[in-house]
């Protein structure tokens, strides 16, 4: 009697053990598991819900033209009943994976991770969209728990839906992670077309429908904007706000920033900016850089920003065709864009007959951009240019004459005022050992706005040799008998991390520091109290060996 | 109870500042509890390219079903054209202020711009307030306004997560076919 209830309690755990099984993963019950386990290739397609914009690209997003596109260059894991991961593999460039699976019952895992191994003479990198507002989970998308069947193949083919009910977003917006990657795909591709061993840092990517334009605590998505924040990059997905899952050029642009930081150099102090300013060069450079890249990696002049009720507006500039007449020149993050597109592009424009590529651009970001002793500037960037490409030479200059910028020769801008009007102080004063110089502060272009500081003049800029290495003192001191209070960074090399600050109040401020042989670099800020000062002043700066 | 939502459109050149009080019901509230303000401002990161202004704001921490104050400031450096503003709750029916539509001329020595009102909710937790900012030809801004109202949760949402080798994962279903 006893034999027969164990035997009955033993079939009852064995139906319980094939009978239906809940999948954390999938909201229904899964098939029971087949008997016997087969080796099959397994096979398909990934792909997600891609949403264009509508024709022109200024009336937001269409919905009604969702288009499948691949998944490319992604990890895809086949897992099986017991949760374990039996093989791993990647998507092609066209989202097609295959694996050889000896098992019962599987199901197909899409990580929106982008992952390929360090490995001689091949480039490297790791980039994973996740969830900020919970717990930083990286973003999946699960297939069925399904039998693999009785023949030798087997295909699965998985979309990412994009979440749309014809009126809102009514379900999980599982294509956003896959349309975020898939920009950072392509700018991956060009930048190893130009180098082929190129080492990209791991970079996480943060994305939630949550992520609105607040600030305050970011596992709450207020993240302020889409933004790279020098570790990660951060981008938008509230609804019927602002969302930049498919604005290709925002995620662009983002990344560029995260390129920049990886290959090359960016002295970009940040700040509210619009293509228009009168930007601090530092700024203008960086972000027109950010522009242009992102046009760049997309081979698609246009930057386009949806927003507003169901995403039904947008934002547009055209890096070919908007001229932004009203400030153009070496402190507009306009003009920069323009020309480093214009040199880029094949498009044959007015002022524009080169088509450089972006492999000599890379070239120079990695090296004479990110080695300059100046601050980076487009002085900087041209400079440069032109001495790896002498036969390009007038072409170059056309182009920055298109933007009312005349031939740049040298790398400090030399000629030029910190300003849009002339006025007796050069861009870059030049300090010597022993001596003074004195400048005189323009702040016309500050206007009202609260972030004056990123703005033309703000800034001032010194350079100094050192040929013998020693104890120095740099110091800056008001001159005029006025009450503003100098505040300045000291450079050198290829850092754009200063080696000594001072922000102390008081009209003059000094440092005293070993310096060694080489060329360095200042900025200078001037505050009236607590803000920038809009008032211009007069200023002296010494340099002198203890 | 669904609120009326009302759509104001204000045109005045000479616009200067807002206060918006006589836009929604003012309640009396000199004795209301404040449980914190919070502030922010859209110009504390790098952020992607927009129109060149900045927004700074304060709200009210206060319970469900009191006046919460809201201050608004826009600075911007552009000294030509209109400012265009449109304020709006980003859900419907949860804080009771109507969407409005408000212009400022810009000229030079004019370029801050006040806006003040007062929100209240019968809901508790976060709220937003939309602001998106227009000037033609120069580009567009969207800011939300976060509004605290009575208990917040900051509880993070834990649906579909899962410990794996990866870490942890966040699981969506795919739409799946298999032949």
């Amino acid at each position: 009697m006893m034999l027969k209830k164990s035997l009955l309690f033993l079939v009852t755990l064995v139906f319980i053990a094939c009978g239906e099984y809940q999948d954390p993963s999938q909201k229904t019950s899964i098939e029971p598991e087949q008997n016997n386990s087969v080796t099959v290739t397994l096979s398909g397609k990934i792909t997600y819900d891609f949403v264009p914009f509508k024709s022109g690209g200024r009336a937001g997003l269409d919905y009604n033209n969702i288009s499948k596109k691949p998944v490319r260059g992604v990890m895809v894991e086949i897992i099986d009943r017991a949760g374990k991961i039996v093989k791993k593999t990647k998507t092609d460039n066209l989202g097609h994976y295959a694996v050889t699976v000896t098992a019962k019952q599987v199901k197909v895992r899409v990580l929106a991770k982008l992952y390929q191994s360090k490995s001689s003479a091949k480039a490297s990198w790791d980039f994973e969209v996740k969830d900020n507002t919970n717990r930083n989970a990286l973003y999946v998308m699960d297939g069925k728990m399904a039998n693999l069947g009785n023949k030798s193949t087997q295909t699965r083919n998985l979309n990412a839906s994009s979440g749309w009910n014809g009126t809102r977003y009514g379900s999980t917006r599982v294509a956003a992670p896959f349309a975020i990657l898939d920009v950072i795909y392509q700018g991956v591709q060009k930048v190893v077309t130009a180098q082929s061993d190129a080492v990209f840092s791991p970079l996480n990517v943060f994305w939630s429908k949550k992520n609105i334009g607040a600030s305050g605590d970011r596992s709450l998505g207020q993240i302020i904007t889409s933004h790279y924040d020098g570790t990660a990059l951060y981008i938008l997905g509230a609804e019927n706000s602002d969302t930049d899952e498919y604005d290709a050029g925002i995620i662009a642009h983002e990344w560029g920033h995260y390129y920049e930081s990886q290959f090359s150099r960016a002295d970009n102090i940040g700040g509210s900016h619009g293509v228009d300013d009168m930007l601090d060069m530092r700024v203008a450079f960086g972000e027109g850089f950010g522009n242009a890249f992102s046009s760049i990696i997309r081979d698609d002049p246009l930057y386009i920003d949806s927003i507003d009720t169901r995403q039904s507006s947008s934002f547009v500039v055209n890096l070919e065709t908007d001229n932004g007449a009203r400030h153009k020149g070496w402190y507009s993050e306009g003009s920069i864009g323009r020309i480093l597109y214009d040199i880029y592009d094949k498009n044959e424009d007015t002022g524009d007959t080169l088509s450089l590529g972006f492999a000599k651009l890379h070239h120079l970001f990695i090296g004479a951009e990110k080695n300059t002793p100046a601050f980076t500037s487009i002085f900087t960037f041209i400079t440069a240019l032109k001495a790896e490409n002498p036969e390009y030479a007038s072409e170059i200059d056309a182009i920055t004459l298109s933007e009312d910028i005349q031939a740049i020769n040298d790398i400090y801008g030399t000629g030029r005022a910190n300003r849009a009007s002339q006025n007796a102080n050069p861009l870059y004063s030049s300090l010597f050992v022993g001596n003074s110089v004195e400048l005189v502060t323009n702040t016309s272009a500050l206007g009202a706005s609260a972030s004056a500081e990123n703005k033309l003049g703000a800034y001032n800029f010194v350079k100094f040799k050192i040929t013998s290495p020693g104890s120095y003192t740099l110091s800056v001191r008001t001159v005029d008998g006025s009450s503003l209070d100098p505040d300045f960074f000291l450079y050198t090399g290829a850092s754009n991390l200063p080696i000594a600050q001072t922000e102390e109040p008081g009209t003059s401020d000094s440092i005293s520091q070993e310096l060694s042989v080489g060329k360095y670099r200042m900025a200078i800020i001037i505050y009236d109290g607590a803000d920038v000062s809009r008032v211009s002043g007069r200023f002296k700066i010494t340099l002198k060996k203890n | 109870m669904k609120m009326k939502r009302i759509k104001i459109v204000l045109t005045a050149t000479l616009l200067s500042s807002v206060t918006l009080m006589a836009m929604t019901a003012k309640v009396n509230d000199a004795n209301k509890v404040v449980y914190e303000v919070l502030e922010g401002s859209s110009s504390s990161v790098k952020g992607k390219p927009s129109l060149n202004a900045e927004v700074k704001y304060k709200s009210q921490h206060v319970d469900v079903g009191v006046s919460a104050d809201v201050n608004i400031t826009i600075n911007t450096a552009l000294t030509k054209g209109i400012l265009n503003v449109n304020l709006r709750p980003l859900k419907e029916n949860r804080l009771d202020v109507a969407e409005k539509d408000l212009k400022f001329t810009l000229r030079k020595g004019k370029n801050s711009f006040p806006i003040n009102f007062q929100v209240s909710s019968q809901e508790n937790g976060i709220h937003y307030i939309n602001l998106t900012l227009s000037v033609k030809g120069e580009g567009v801004k969207v800011v939300a306004i976060p509004v605290n109202v009575g208990s917040v949760s900051k509880k993070i949402d834990n649906k579909s997560i899962e410990k794996t080798e990866n870490g942890v994962v966040s699981v969506s279903s795919a739409e799946e076919e298999i032949k």
